[in-house]
């Protein structure tokens, strides 16, 4: 789970070791491009999609963009959201309640990006980016808020990283300036990556809530199986050479959102980013590829019913209609036209694939899957990752897992579906120490939805009436949930560090097309998902798409 | 950023008469009506017939407006509007601060104690304004809401936290709560949590409860908060403070919501008429409440004047010998002084002074309203001091008492040099940029706190209290303090450093004390008692 982390603590030698004067800083004098940078010599990242045009190797600093006079009219709950010649996503929203200012610098990289030789590696390098570079002094970037009493976080997860500041809004001008040049010419030296390692080393290790080889089952994603935040040898014995590719591999503007969320006006706080960003070469936006889930295996069989019939279980013969029914094979049992039983029917229609989206894995000739559809070509996908045949457990299963896609709308559904799952009540058909127990594991990147079902012979019925309930009789259950998650989503967003922290978990790429360097004006309410609560659900949850495990496993 | 603890000094409005009083003065006056007044008071407040308006809207004429939008975000202050203030039937003050469209509603009860008796201003007041926090917690599953107790300077706050929606079930459960008849159950459950909470008071606790005695009158047990004071206390006490503290003629509620204050009118005009004083005498009527909430947080206590002690010059102020805390600890020199501090700008000068003499010193300031209190803390360490000689035999102390300390032991000399850095640092000229540097700093993090907190516009009208010393200030308080403390110059910091901190040759006020063991500080009374002795450190 993505947990910030205030980092007055994480780097008080660094923080001491920066003697910067309290007083306001002066305006930041603009460098032009090197011709040596690593940066501009470094090859794509790997899965990466090629860009469309190579950077220029040694182009002198390009001109500040003009303006663009179709600037739509920002409304006070619209956020400005646009493309920068760079790559940079930026997103730039208003509030009035207090005169601070939330910057926050998110980048699609996390620790399951880790190198196999190398785990941990992604963490250390979000704490070494604090180590200053040629502009920045070290811990510049924490004393860039502190020096003026804000705060700075950081927070490091399975997909994403982010680079945190609330500050007076008279400080803003120094953060946009400290995010612009965090990224540029990392200082890389062996006193300061031991540093940077001894800091990743003392951060806190959270034990995971769901094992971290279900986690990389259920994504598909092998990077998911080590614990990220462990510092290993390794780190500490990396060529300074190898170190600096994979900062300029895995950190990079174009791969990167900037939320800024303050009472200023976002046209102007949208021209003084694009002044700050103006120097950095052209590139094209480039997301890491997240392969899609994998196909699930076909469902065991329900187990044979050891209860007399007249105890109401729904897995008794001569029961047709309850779910499960051995009297009926698992092909019957799905077999209704269009329909899945057990599937959670809330839209009325049956989606044939899941709503997520992710890019096609890098082919050489195919042309990029557009966000939000399905891949061109599945079978040119490759292989998917093994996952482990649930199917041939012979025990019934005891968790179903389900990944939930890396966007606030699903997220937030995700939350309203598991508190409606946690508070079904027992019906008079269902054993009498029937349960169903819901986690929600959040993540913007990874989140993970958990199901663990208790006291029954038939799980996987049990499970498929429970969420067959969820869409009929327990409706008004589910909207209940549904206003207590956009409650909650209100409250979290009123403030600017919260909003510009829900706004990094939205979707990595906008939907809907962007021009290039042209910002768009979105509901805010939209970014966060609270306007996705309001309508119909995105986030469906079928038995047949869930990731089984069994037998019983202990929580860790 | 943490903040040091400030002293406690509940009682900086403690020159009021009222505080040395046994009973407040409108109690005292009706006594003197007599029992059958009394029964017809309380007749009076029992018909339901009583014509009186349920709420009363309290003018303000001298309010000075709250900045606009872009004045508040150039100045680091929160854009709020001019309140909406009433009193309530009850005598309820209320201070409605509204932000439209905030799905989030912040509500602080605000309870002063200097009022009280002094047996009853310690640690009873504060198991009484702990009750009102356990009862509210005990709520918050029910009513989502989260709730805090927050105890400042002469007051207790409980902060409710919750859903806009659930404004009027607040407001409810308020009533519920303090029309409640069984207290002890109530009381009984904050003595436990008090006592589990309270630890023995540690040197600086002990020193500063002793200085703000000598400084203000107030009595120590109102400072000093010690276990045995809450298992000591008669239920009768607490109660005694549960009605005193929840008096509502005397209290305040803030609310900071999204909503105007006449959507929720009913709901306030029910608290009014359900949460009511307990006090049995005659009430001077409702009427009477007091619609100034500095006035019930303070009274009329006029400005304190220092009084007579200096530090180095005659007359000295005799400096004190408190005796060491049960569980040891370090030993620590603490000198004292108040300021008065009658207009915004000094109030925002003594702020910006202790900031930026706390980058160095240990440094601390209370403001409330016309009179501030500073302390500067040193602490003794026994530095190269040999271990007493024990018997080995026994395996105890040897019998003979330590070697008599002079006043060249190195401790009394460290201590000369530490007064004599302290002292030169004090008359060093301020630098511009460090001023604005600390200026900033500290309005900064004000407002990043309050945000980081949940932007509650409780807590900053809270400490605009403290920034005021009438009503019509509170609005606009955090602007102008923010304002004075930017535009305040080197030579004004300077000027204000020499009249009140100079530890050789400012006005007189102060007061000092030692607290520790006998070994550390006896060698420092000897060298320092009569008066403060310098000794430039080495080059």
């Amino acid at each position: 789970m993505l947990a910030a982390r205030p980092l007055a603590a994480a780097c008080a030698g660094l923080a001491l070791a920066f003697a910067g004067p309290a007083g306001a800083r002066a305006e930041p004098p603009q460098s032009p491009v090197p011709t040596d940078s690593p940066l501009l010599a470094r090859a794509a990242p790997a899965g990466a999609q090629a860009p469309a045009e190579p950077a220029p190797a040694a182009a002198p600093a390009p001109a500040a963009a003009p303006v663009p006079t179709d600037s739509p009219a920002v409304a006070a709950d619209t956020a400005l959201d646009l493309v920068l010649p760079c790559g940079l996503r930026v997103l730039v929203a208003r509030d009035l309640s207090l005169p601070v200012a939330a910057v926050v610098l998110a980048v699609e990289v996390g620790t399951e990006d880790d190198p196999a030789e190398y785990p941990g590696l992604v963490h250390a390098l979000a704490y070494h980016l604090h180590q200053g570079n040629r502009e920045l002094r070290p811990g510049e970037t924490i004393a860039a808020a502190q020096d003026a009493g804000g705060a700075h976080f950081l927070a490091t997860g399975p997909g994403q990283v982010r680079f945190e500041s609330l500050v007076p809004v008279s400080r803003l001008a120094e953060v946009l300036y400290a995010e612009s040049q965090r990224l540029r010419f990392p200082t890389i030296d062996r006193a300061r990556w031991d540093m940077s390692l001894a800091w990743a080393a003392s951060d806190v290790r959270p034990p995971p809530r769901i094992r971290r080889e279900l986690l990389a089952a259920l994504h598909g994603a092998p990077g998911l199986v080590h614990d990220g935040r462990a510092v290993g040898k390794s780190l500490s014995g990396m060529v300074l050479n190898a170190l600096s590719a994979q900062l300029a591999n895995k950190f990079s503007y174009s791969r990167a959102t900037l939320i800024v969320v303050a009472p200023e006006d976002p046209t102007a706080i949208l021209q003084q980013v694009r002044d700050r960003f103006a120097d950095l070469p052209l590139a094209q936006r480039s997301l890491p590829t997240r392969p899609p889930p994998p196909a699930r295996s076909p469902l065991p069989a329900a187990p044979a019913p050891t209860a007399p019939a007249t105890s109401g279980n729904p897995a008794a013969p001569g029961n047709p209609a309850a779910p499960g029914n051995p009297a009926a094979s698992p092909a019957k049992s799905a077999a209704a036209p269009g329909m899945l039983p057990g599937t959670l029917l809330l839209a009325g229609n049956l989606r044939p694939a899941p709503s997520w989206s992710f890019t096609a894995p890098a082919k050489p000739d195919a042309p990029p899957a557009a966000p939000g559809n399905p891949p061109a070509d599945p079978a040119a996908a490759g292989p998917p990752p093994t996952v482990p045949p649930a199917a041939a457990t012979p025990a019934p299963p005891s968790l179903f897992l389900w990944p939930v896609p890396a966007d606030t709308v699903d997220a937030a559904w995700a939350g309203a579906v598991c508190r409606a799952i946690s508070r079904q009540k027992r019906e008079t058909d269902e054993p009498r120490k029937a349960r169903l127990v819901c986690d929600y594991e959040p993540d913007p990147r990874r989140g993970a939805l958990v199901l663990r079902p208790s006291g029954v012979e038939d799980p996987i019925g049990f499970v498929r009436a429970r969420l067959a309930r969820l869409a009929g009789a327990d409706a008004p259950l589910l909207a209940a949930q549904v206003a207590v998650v956009a409650q909650a989503l209100r409250l979290r967003v009123r403030t600017p560090l919260g909003l510009a922290r829900q706004l990094a978990a939205s979707a990595a790429s906008p939907s809907g097309p962007v021009p290039n360097d042209s910002p768009v004006a979105r509901p805010v309410d939209e970014l966060t998902g609270l306007a996705g609560l309001a309508g119909r659900p995105a986030f469906t949850l079928a038995v047949e798409d869930a990731l089984l495990v069994g037998p019983a496993e202990a929580r860790p | 950023m943490t903040r040091r603890s400030t002293p406690r000094i509940s009682a900086l409005a403690a020159a009021h008469p009222r505080a040395t009083e046994p009973a407040p003065r409108r109690a005292s006056s009706a006594r003197a009506l007599g029992p059958l007044a009394a029964s017809l008071a309380v007749l009076l407040s029992l018909a339901p017939g009583c014509k009186r308006k349920d709420t009363q809207k309290v003018e303000i004429f001298d309010e000075a407006p709250p900045p606009a939008l872009t004045e508040a975000l150039g100045a680091l202050a929160p854009p709020w509007p001019a309140p909406e203030r009433v009193v309530l039937g009850s005598g309820l003050l209320v201070h409605w601060l509204r932000e439209a469209d905030t799905p989030a509603v912040h509500l602080r009860l605000v309870f002063p104690h200097t009022d009280l008796r002094p047996d009853l201003q310690g640690v009873p007041a504060l198991v009484a304004a702990r009750a009102v926090a356990l009862e509210l917690e005990g709520l918050a599953a029910r009513l989502a809401i989260r709730s805090e107790l927050v105890s400042r300077v002469g007051r207790h706050e409980i902060a409710i936290h919750g859903a806009a929606a659930d404004l009027p079930a607040i407001l409810t459960a308020l009533g519920d709560l303090f029309a409640t008849a069984n207290l002890d159950g109530v009381l009984a459950r904050a003595r436990k949590v008090t006592l589990a909470e309270l630890r023995a008071p540690e040197a600086e606790a002990l020193a500063l409860a002793a200085l703000t005695n000598m400084l203000l009158g107030t009595a120590k047990s109102a400072e000093l908060l010690e276990p045995s004071a809450a298992a000591d206390a008669t239920d009768a006490a607490l109660q005694d403070a549960w009605k005193a503290l929840t008096d509502p003629r005397r209290a305040l509620l803030v609310v900071h919501a999204g909503d105007p204050l006449a959507t929720h009118q009913p709901a306030l005009a029910d608290l009014g008429a359900r949460w009511r004083q307990r006090v049995q005498l005659l009430s001077a009527g409702d009427a009477s409440a007091e619609p100034q909430a500095l006035r019930r947080l303070r009274g009329d206590a006029p400005a304190l004047k220092p009084g007579p002690g200096n530090l180095k010059k005659s007359p000295v102020a005799p400096l004190v010998r408190l005796d060491p805390p049960p569980r040891g600890g370090r030993s620590m020199l603490v000198l004292a002084r108040t300021i008065p501090t009658p207009t915004a700008r000094e109030r925002s000068l003594a702020r910006l002074v202790q900031r930026h003499f706390q980058a160095e010193l240990d440094v601390r300031l209370s403001l409330s309203g016309p009179l501030a209190l500073v302390t500067i803390h040193v602490p003794l360490v026994a530095a190269g001091r040999g271990k007493p000689p024990t018997d080995p035999l026994e395996q105890a102390d040897a019998a003979e008492p330590p070697p008599e300390a002079t006043a060249t032991d190195p401790l009394s000399q460290r201590v000369r040099r530490e007064l004599t850095v302290i002292r030169d640092y004090l008359r060093e000229r301020p630098l511009a940029q460090d001023l604005v540097g600390a200026a900033q700093l500290w309005l900064g993090a004000r407002m990043v706190a309050a945000s980081l907190g949940g932007e509650d516009w409780t807590a900053l009208w809270s400490e605009a209290l403290d920034l005021s010393t009438s009503d019509g200030e509170i609005a606009a308080a955090l602007a102008r303090d923010a304002e004075a403390m930017l535009a305040a110059s080197p030579d004004d910091v300077a000027a204000f450093t020499k009249r009140w901190l100079d530890l050789e040759t400012s006005d007189p006020g102060w007061a000092w004390v030692i607290v520790g063991n006998e070994a550390d500080v006896q060698g420092v009374i000897a060298s320092q008692g009569k008066g403060l002795q310098f000794e430039p450190p080495p080059e």
